[in-house]
């Protein structure tokens, strides 16, 4: 007994020391299947950060030309012209399986080549600065949109950040969410935790709602998920009591409705079958979107594409009954969800007090009508910008785990699980340990025994779903518990232990107990999981890409500057009340001709570095510079109480 | 020194041991886990379990072993939250009590017995 005491003192005073304060700022990030989107809380309220277009939300594109690689605004805006180098829709791909029918769809209609290494989906991108090709994991490339909400809060705020909460799909499985929380690691984020999206929504809509209780339901559909989650909302506590999804629909569906439907008019039109050809798909995807918003407003729109493919130019109305047509059963399919997370909470429609609509799809009214019929025409709640409310929740979590404010110290919020976790026992039956809906964190154990004789390794594998069968099942990953004593069938007993850490991520243990000696084995890595040393290959790639960006900018930086010096030196010997008429004529003929020459050669020199932008400038300054210093001294000697320094206006 | 550790970190430690060796030492029930009595309406019993969420939830308290009194709590909610889990709990439990009454009872017996055989 005694030493039993020293040891849980020692354990005690270890653990005293291991709990450190996470340190604030903590960021939140919503990333978005489409769009991303990073707030800090900062005295009392949130900040949606802006990014360097000055726009609230950012494009998760990545995109690779030739020279540089583009994140964002810029990534999105080039796509047309460079479509199999740019990337998108990457959350469709992530924690998924090669195998996957969602993948195999997303395969047909993705512009980029999706390639199958270690049975998981990886996007192949061509000609990357000289070299062929590369394929990266689906992680790394939303590493890189996460280090672009970085690099932008880090500006606003004048200092570095480490710390992050990331939102997920509340429908995410396992994998997806440890995925995620590997790209935050190869962004060289600190993942604080992996934070539900309709969770963080209903943060954003109860912070300032603190007395009595409240059932409140969140509709979130955004561009590739959908989720709904049931909450009760009870003096500051956040319950999750429910919750559902399908984390393969959204408004890009929507568009790829639009878009096939336009290919079939153009191919009956013009008898021209388009299908295959990724620039045209990739210029009517931008339309499509375009027109799919102004239809929330209106009922008519016109698509108009100048030279869609060889002089063809593209000119199409679409009507909003006829988007509605398209998308009939698409739209129809967020009424199982809702079915379902009702159900389960066990509470009457009549029991919700809020509908909150969340995500840019639900800005369309169709959708809007769906809810609001289910739940026999109860006013929707459209107080919160469907675009922002994620990440405003996700930035009140991050003031919550780092203890930022007083303001929000009596706040918690208590999630749920989103399918049932088990293992396979005989007859490849699955038997759930943790069911769905259960609060997390969350452990569990439960006793197992062998049933053969003299068994002495027994293989526990772990499933994720609702289905009976472990064959109908998500495997999450194996391991065997060796070592047991022999012994007749029905003796041993293993207690197999389950833990789901806040970030809803799953750790298994499995111990014999009969024998007195117990043996534990966690699951370090799941069968879909990149290793510890491909996270760390990975985080060094992004450091890679970092340095190559920076000499791309200081490249991008060194040839402006030079430009700059021609135009404002051809600017200041033209211009009649600057230089231009007290240069002499042989002067101005000098420089005009080494102008020309230094244009000739960043004309021919598109490809170069930094140093040979600046080493032009230089002999281009060696010629240039005497001649107008020349001028400054005769001109000081004409106004020799003059303080003008001509020098730094050029 | 091993006195200071054991002033300072003993107090933590007391409830750990009394989850750990639950059944051991004090059979704590879920009701006494949640503050409860056994006639707790459904209401009280989620805001009971509101408070102590409030109170020990791993974001809020970083403590040693938080985490494990946020589980008791959450596992003590689960079963006392769904009527069909609730009810069976319920009759277990007045099973124990029944069978704890029976061994108190018989105990007394005893001890009569042995009063009167003390008498003798």
């Amino acid at each position: 007994m005694k030493t039993i005491f020293t040891l849980l003192l020692i354990i005690g005073i270890w653990a005293q020391q291991t709990t450190n304060q996470i340190s604030c700022p903590v960021i939140g990030i919503d990333l978005g299947t489409t769009y991303s989107c990073v707030g800090i809380f900062k005295k009392g309220t949130v900040e949606i950060i802006p990014n360097d277009q000055g726009n609230r939300i950012t494009p998760s594109v990545v995109a690779f030309t030739d020279e540089e690689r583009l994140i964002g605004e810029s990534a999105k805006n080039q796509a047309t012209f460079n479509p199999s180098r740019t990337l998108y829709d990457v959350k469709r791909l992530i924690g998924r399986k090669y195998t996957d029918s969602t993948v195999q769809y997303d395969k047909k209609f993705m512009p980029y080549d999706i390639v199958e290494k270690d049975s998981k989906p990886y996007i192949m991108v061509s000609n990357i600065k000289g070299v062929s090709s590369k394929i990266f994991a689906p992680e790394e490339i939303s590493a890189m949109v996460l280090m672009k909400m970085k690099e932008i809060s880090e500006t606003y705020l004048g200092k570095k950040v480490e710390n992050a909460i990331v939102t997920v799909p509340a429908y995410f499985n396992d994998a997806q969410r440890q995925a995620t929380k590997d790209a935050g690691t190869i962004a060289g984020l600190n993942v604080l935790r992996v934070l539900n999206e309709p969770t963080a929504a209903a943060i954003a809509y109860g912070l300032d709602k603190k007395d009595g209780e409240k059932n409140i339901l969140v509709f979130d559909l955004g561009g590739g998920t959908f989720d709904v989650s049931i909450l009760t909302i009870d003096n500051g506590v956040f319950e999750v009591i429910a919750t559902s999804g399908d984390t393969h629909l959204g408004g890009e569906d929507f568009d790829q409705r639009v878009i096939d439907h336009f290919l079939k008019v153009i191919k009956k039109k013009h008898n021209k079958d388009l299908s295959g050809d990724k620039r045209v798909i990739q210029k009517l995807k931008k339309e499509v979107e375009k027109a799919k918003r102004s239809l929330s407003a209106t009922h008519e729109t016109k698509l108009e594409i100048e030279d869609l493919v060889d002089g063809l130019d593209f000119q199409e109305n679409l009507t909003r009954s006829k988007f509605e047509e398209l998308n009939n059963d698409l739209f129809k399919k967020t009424i199982g969800p809702m079915q379902l997370a009702m159900e389960d909470s066990k509470l009457k429609k009549t029991n919700i007090d809020e509908i909150i609509l969340v995500g840019g799809s639900t800005r369309i009214p169709k959708i809007r009508q769906i809810v609001k019929e289910f739940f026999n025409g109860k006013e929707l709640n459209t107080g919160i910008n469907p675009d922002e409310a994620v990440c405003y929740g996700a930035a009140i979590q991050g003031a919550i785990i780092c203890g930022d404010s007083n303001e929000i110290n009596d706040f918690i919020v208590i999630d749920a699980t989103p399918l049932s976790l088990g293992i396979e026992t005989v007859g490849g039956v699955l038997t759930k340990i943790i069911p769905k809906g259960s609060s997390i964190p969350n452990k569990k154990s439960q006793i197992f025994t062998t049933y053969q004789d003299q068994q002495q390794t027994v293989t526990i594998s772990v499933y994720e779903g609702e289905r009976p069968l472990v064959k109908d099942n998500h495997k999450l990953g194996t391991f065997d518990l060796t070592g047991i004593p022999p012994s007749p069938r029905g003796t041993p007993q293993i207690e197999v232990t389950f833990e789901i850490n806040a970030d809803g991520i799953l750790q298994v243990s499995a111990s014999e107990k009969s024998s007195g000696k117990a043996k534990t084995i966690f699951i370090q890595n799941n069968s879909d999981r990149l290793s510890k040393e491909e996270i760390e290959k990975m985080l060094q790639d992004a450091k890679t890409f970092e340095i190559q960006d920076r000499i791309a900018k200081e490249i991008i930086d060194s040839r402006n500057s030079l430009e700059n010096y021609i135009y404002s030196m051809i600017n200041q010997i033209e211009d009649p009340e600057k230089l231009a008429n007290q240069l002499s004529d042989n002067d101005k003929e000098t420089i005009r001709q080494a102008l020309k020459e230094s244009q000739d050669w960043i004309q021919n020199n598109q490809n170069v570095e930094k140093e040979d932008y600046e080493q032009e400038l230089k002999e281009l300054q060696k010629i240039c510079n005497p001649i107008i210093s020349k001028l400054h001294q005769q001109e000081n000697n004409d106004q020799r109480y003059s303080q003008e320094n001509y020098d730094s206006e050029l | 020194l091993i006195i200071f550790i054991i002033i300072k970190f003993v107090p933590e430690f007391l409830w750990f041991i009394q989850g750990c060796s639950d059944g051991i030492i004090i059979m704590k029930n879920h009701y006494d886990t949640l503050g409860l009595e056994r006639d707790a309406k459904p209401n009280q019993i989620k805001s009971a379990y509101h408070k102590l969420a409030l109170q020990w939830h791993p974001d809020k308290n970083s403590d040693f072993g938080a985490t494990h009194q946020f589980n008791q709590i959450n596992e003590a909610y689960t079963t006392l939250s769904k009527e069909e889990l609730k009810q069976k709990y319920d009759r277990n439990l007045q099973t124990r009590d029944n069978f704890n009454e029976l061994l108190n009872q018989m105990k007394f017996q005893q001890e009569e017995t042995n009063l009167q055989y003390d008498i003798r």
